[in-house]
């Protein structure tokens, strides 16, 4: 990853999250879970996912990938939201977040008897949403959505990059 | 009739921060009707009974989903939906958008709509459409 996209990445996520802990939060909790994320091209590779949650906004990450001797593939996601409480859905609580995400993947291939590795990275930024349910206390299942910005004519017949990541978790 | 569609989606994206709300809850019978990516008509096609709607979430993914709105006008759903592409799959769909009401139970209604599927499908796009409210 280029060194001033992550650095940008970080002043993004870092700064809001800074401001959100300076704030008298009436809760705050941590997030860990498991799940897959369409990053990965459909492809059913476990991600790893942590979120901190206060009383209206909420940051949540993501990181995954595969490696063999052929090909590597790699995905991190970052999103901020602005969450409210939604109601119950089968007696479990469920929170609704809207803002903004952005996913980092990059992937490489090297084909038999080639010297060099052929790669591609991707980067998306824009809208993202979550709905987060906990369906057994503090177990939850979180769908989040992020919507890249990249052509307004693809986003005026209703297309976006969309990259979509759903988890199962533990709410600390 | 495309451009009109387009400009469809612009006016009522446009409409959701600028008009102010008119009160507005789901309550006995509904429907949404709607276009999805690439304008595909019906891109949507749900009935619903209070805080519930079932039906054609998306071409692609048929389910019921839980309505919660949020003030006036802005909602959010979830629930379950059967994904169509590929093999049969079973996933969790969910979104957020707005509901307008305009004139005689019907509203301007858009959505950012995603949904994934434990098979691996998944999907995030954009519906807008008319609602009706009986």
């Amino acid at each position: 990853m280029p060194l001033h996209l992550l650095h940008s990445l970080i002043k993004l996520f870092l700064v809001p999250l800074s401001l959100t802990l300076g704030t008298a939060l009436a809760y705050a909790n941590v997030d860990f879970g498991v799940g897959m994320t369409s990053a990965m091209g459909g492809r059913q590779v476990p991600s790893l996912s942590a979120a901190y949650r206060g009383a209206q906004w909420e940051f949540t990450g993501f990181a995954t990938g595969v490696q063999n001797e052929f090909y590597f593939h790699s995905a991190y996601g970052l999103n901020g939201y602005r969450v409210w409480k939604s109601g119950l859905l089968l007696n479990g609580q469920v929170l609704s977040g809207f803002g903004l995400g952005a996913v980092y993947s990059t992937r490489g291939f090297m084909d038999t008897g080639a010297t060099t590795e052929d790669t591609k990275a991707d980067v998306a930024l824009g809208p993202a949403l979550e709905m987060l349910w906990f369906f057994a206390g503090p177990v939850y299942l979180r769908l989040e959505a992020l919507y890249g910005l990249r052509d307004l004519g693809a986003h005026l017949t209703l297309n976006a990059q969309d990259f979509v990541h759903l988890s199962l978790g533990l709410s600390l | 009739m495309k451009k009109v569609i387009r400009w469809a989606i612009i006016v009522s994206w446009l409409l959701a921060f600028s008009l102010p709300a008119s009160a507005r809850s789901k309550s006995g019978l509904h429907f949404f009707v709607g276009t999805s990516n690439q304008l595909t008509f019906p891109g949507t096609l749900r009935v619903g009974w209070e805080d519930w709607e079932m039906g054609m979430l998306h071409p692609t993914a048929y389910g019921a989903t839980k309505l919660f709105f949020a003030g006036e006008s802005l909602y959010s759903t979830l629930g379950v939906a059967a994904t169509t592409q590929g093999d049969l799959g079973l996933g969790l769909a969910g979104s957020i958008g707005f509901d307008y009401e305009l004139i005689w139970g019907i509203g301007l209604r858009s959505e950012l709509f995603a949904v994934y599927s434990y098979n691996g499908y998944s999907l995030g796009v954009g519906i807008v459409g008319l609602s009706y409210d009986f």
